[in-house]
């Protein structure tokens, strides 16, 4: 799939939701009534996603490249890494 | 178990699923459907809980974490020039966009440089995977949304969205979706350069 059709249709998946979720609140329908199954079923479907995501990347980076890979990877978490401590630094120096 | 342990062992179990099975034919497809469920459920969160004044100033952090997440990818990416050439400048501006970057690269560059490409930001996707969920207790929010780059939108939204709750979800989305536009420029900048 096109990955801006894939974009729009997540942000339209969010829409859908949070239209049904807006109704479900001006109707005053207690959080508590669905939250505890809510939270199971969140975390259930996320470590399915990861499980296919392992499957997907076994065929990806199977191959003998993955040598040559270790550089990128560790390019990769350092650039995940800068990321993130680069935020803290510019939030420390915006407070001074 | 605690949930960045359950995460390792469902991606571990997913690799050996990957070579035993043959599930590879409908991985893609399982995870964009897994994809739009958590979407839904996530749109679903906000809506019940997040409002109009919200979104607003996640808008704005939206694109503070964007520029954090380019300079700090940026400063990655310039460390690793010694070894790995200007290459490694403009893989690690594709902020985790592995697809686009590694079929990108493939194509104007060559297809080591692709391969290269799709290394390193998936190794990043999957680094955030166990990095969001374990180092949320000393990160602030929207360091983790940095952190995440260009999948924030999408495969590490809900876990994102786990660590931080609904004062995630406008910085996320909106991060997510700006790097549609910012990598393939930035990217292709630096490629001309």
């Amino acid at each position: 799939m096109n990955s801006i059709i894939f974009v729009m249709l997540l942000l339209f998946s969010v829409v859908i939701g949070s239209m049904i979720g807006l109704t479900v609140k001006r109707r005053g329908i207690s959080s508590s009534n669905f939250k505890g199954g809510f939270s199971l079923v969140f975390e259930l479907v996320i470590l399915i996603l990861v499980f296919f995501i392992g499957a997907e990347s076994s065929l990806k980076l199977g191959s003998e490249e993955i040598i040559q890979g270790i550089l990128a990877i560790a390019l990769g978490v350092t650039s995940a890494i800068m990321s993130s401590v680069s935020w803290q630094i510019l939030e420390r120096g915006s407070k001074k | 178990m605690k949930f960045q342990y359950k995460v390792i062992f469902s991606f571990l179990l997913g690799m050996i699923a990957g070579k035993v099975i043959n599930i590879i034919a409908i991985a893609d497809e399982t995870i964009q459907i897994l994809l739009f469920i958590l979407m839904f459920m996530i749109g679903f969160e906000g809506g019940y809980n997040v409002t109009s004044k919200e979104i607003g100033s996640g808008i704005k952090k939206g694109l503070k974490t964007l520029f954090v997440a380019i300079l700090g990818s940026a400063i990655a990416g310039i460390i690793f020039i010694p070894f790995m050439g200007k290459l490694s400048l403009i893989s690690s501006l594709g902020l985790g966009w592995y697809t686009f970057t590694g079929s990108y690269l493939a194509t104007q560059i060559g297809g080591n440089a692709g391969f290269i490409g799709f290394v390193v930001n998936l190794s990043r996707e999957l680094f955030g995977m166990i990095a969001i969920p374990s180092l949320s207790k000393k990160l602030p929010c929207y360091a983790l949304i940095s952190l995440a780059g260009s999948p924030a939108s999408d495969t590490l939204f809900p876990f994102i969205y786990r660590e931080c709750g609904d004062i995630s979800i406008v910085p996320s989305i909106f991060q997510g979706l700006m790097t549609l536009f910012t990598v393939p420029l930035l990217i292709s900048l630096v490629i001309g350069l």
